[in-house]
């Protein structure tokens, strides 16, 4: 089943919009913890967009208002132009496929069954319940994992049998937290791989995380939340592209030793953050530079490795990690 | 519809699987087996030699005494497993799991409670049938008595099922279980008692006299269910057996105390936030 048949999508530019959305918490009778001020973001229409932040900056909170788990105290949360009351109106019934971190399938009930019962709460019945089962097991490649109960199931496995129930009915919208969270590495690709095979002109996609590579490799949009608020919001390609050509002329480090000789060759140079080297800012094509260096026998102790969303989400939070 | 037998069906299997529920149950049925050994041991000591329409007589008499338990003993036991379903499926994600499948927060809870009701249709059933068969052999109960003695006896069970259920979709079991059973069981009466007894001199006595009434009232607010169960007997009114004189304005009394907690505790579950932390108001 495509995104269209599931249903024709209301008109808007936008398929997800918070709004000055503000949530905060108490917890007996210390200060309020406010999670979301004034939480304010657009996901484009058929976007993936990675929502990055520090622990405790309101990627859960955020996505919670979205799914009415939680109920902002100010603001408005929209999907496809319709702002949402106290439940999830019925006309998005069957567009949104969630995978939230803390939530499995129910663990008494065998993969098979989570997924048929997923479908049926769907709307599918008999044949057309069948066949769309069989997509999602073969989209998710859980096939080995029917017949095993949800409790007992590996954190990587419980999270392709989460992503295939998330998957039913071919949502336009999916909405996963942390989805990668606590999978080895093998398992992390593995699953990056899925994510991004869902990439579509019509689907879009919310990704909560706090696994930069993650993101980096999935998402066409990311917006880096900080305290309860959008920080930045930009498009995967632009973001690297502007964060490498901020960074490239700091990407060589040669040994000091040949300070001298760099001068000579009009090399400018700065102190380097490893010991014994510096780094040598490069004022011309990156290949031209080390093949004069070349020529010099002088060969980079340390070529960095190229920009990623690391040090852009650094200079956003300031590195804060809490 | 099917949405919903879907969603009552997966409730269903969340609560016999709960293992809270067996024990409750084992405690329950130890309880009743062991005032069931003891009192047969009684009436055979006492019933050796006796003629055939006393040792029935006897016999009814025992029986009758062991609806009296079940009575009390199934108001508890609704009371604890009504509290069960909902936390236990807050807790372990399956209510925020069918959440996320844009299922209504009203629905999710028809359906928690849709199971509860299969719980105590059965379970009323099981001992309901049990018992008309051995009181319909002793010549003690009109099949038609006992039909529309069960149909009571499931109804006001799933009364106060409600009740516990409502308020359990938000609190955990034991804090509904300290409300609707813990104060009017245990708090009240202690409380009644000592303000009954209360004699101080430095205390007017019309101050003392509204304590009394003020814990007295209080007991109003919460429901007694068991004083309207009249399992397993209950026959159409006739002129040969009156009715009880108050039993309609007592019936409205314990209906509209668990319709208060039943408010209560969905006003409650439509303001509910389902997430770790406790939002601030």
């Amino acid at each position: 089943m495509s995104a269209e048949a599931a249903g024709v999508l209301p008109q808007a530019a936008t398929a997800v919009r918070f709004e000055d959305v503000h949530m905060a918490f108490t917890a007996g009778l210390r200060k309020p913890v406010h999670a979301l001020r004034g939480l304010t973001m657009d996901v484009p229409l058929g976007a993936v967009v990675g929502l990055l932040g520090p622990n405790g900056s309101g990627k859960t909170t955020a996505i919670s208002c979205l799914l009415r788990l939680l109920r902002p105290q100010r603001g408005a949360v929209y999907l496809w132009g319709e702002p949402l009351g106290a439940d999830l109106p019925p006309q998005v019934h069957r567009r949104i496929g969630v995978l939230l971190e803390d939530t499995r399938l129910p663990p008494f009930l065998s993969v098979r069954h989570a997924l048929f019962t997923v479908g049926r709460v769907r709307g599918l019945r008999d044949r057309a319940l069948r066949t769309e089962i069989d997509r999602v097991v073969a989209q998710a490649r859980v096939e080995a994992l029917l017949d095993r109960r949800v409790a007992v199931l590996s954190k990587g496995q419980a999270r392709r049998a989460g992503l295939a129930a998330a998957l039913v009915t071919d949502p336009p919208l999916l909405i996963l937290d942390e989805p990668s969270a606590g999978l080895d590495v093998s398992a992390r690709e593995e699953f990056n791989d899925l994510v991004r095979s869902l990439r579509g002109e019509t689907r879009t996609v919310l990704i909560a995380s706090h696994l930069l590579g993650d993101v980096e490799s999935t998402c066409t949009h990311v917006a880096i939340i900080q305290t309860g608020r959008i920080r930045l919001f930009e498009t995967s390609e632009r973001l690297l592209r502007e964060a490498r050509r901020r960074d490239a002329e700091k990407d060589i480090h040669v040994e000091s030793a040949v300070a001298a000789l760099l001068e000579r060759l009009g090399v400018r140079f700065e102190p380097s953050r490893y010991p014994g080297l510096v780094r040598l800012i490069v004022e011309e094509p990156e290949h031209e530079l080390i093949g004069r260096l070349a020529a010099q026998r002088i060969v980079p102790a340390r070529i960095e490795p190229r920009v990623t969303l690391v040090s852009v989400y650094l200079e956003m939070t300031g590195g804060d990690s809490d | 519809m099917r949405q919903y037998l879907t969603l009552v069906r997966l409730f269903w299997r969340h609560l016999v699987r709960r293992k809270s529920l067996w024990i409750v149950i084992g405690i329950v049925g130890v309880v009743l087996l062991v005032n069931t050994m003891v009192q047969s041991q009684m009436k055979e000591m006492l019933q050796e030699g006796v003629r055939y329409d006393i040792a029935t007589r006897r016999a009814a008499a025992v029986l009758d005494s062991y609806a009296d338990q079940i009575r009390q003993g199934a108001v508890m036991l609704v009371l604890v497993v009504g509290a069960l379903i909902a936390p236990s499926s807050r807790k372990d994600g399956t209510t925020q799991f069918v959440l996320t499948l844009s299922v209504t927060r009203l629905r999710l809870a028809a359906a928690q409670f849709g199971a509860l009701a299969i719980f105590v249709l059965l379970g009323t059933l099981v001992v309901h049938v049990g018992y008309a068969i051995a009181a319909h052999r002793l010549g003690i109960l009109h099949p038609a008595e006992a039909m529309l003695a069960w149909v009571s006896f499931f109804a006001l069970l799933l009364v106060i099922a409600a009740a516990s259920f409502a308020l359990s979709l938000t609190r955990p079991s034991v804090v509904v279980y300290a409300i609707l059973a813990g104060v009017p069981y245990l708090l009240l009466p202690l409380l009644a008692t000592f303000a009954n007894d209360w004699s101080s001199p430095h205390v007017p006595a019309v101050l003392r006299l509204a304590a009394a009434r003020t814990i007295e009232n209080a007991g109003l607010l919460f429901p007694k269910i068991e004083a309207l169960i009249v399992w397993p007997r209950l026959a159409w009114l006739t002129p040969e057996r009156p009715p009880y004189p108050s039993w309609r304005l007592e019936a409205l009394h314990e209906l509209s105390a668990a319709a208060l907690w039943v408010v209560i505790g969905l006003w409650a579950y439509r303001r509910h936030d389902f997430g770790s932390r406790i939002p601030t108001k």
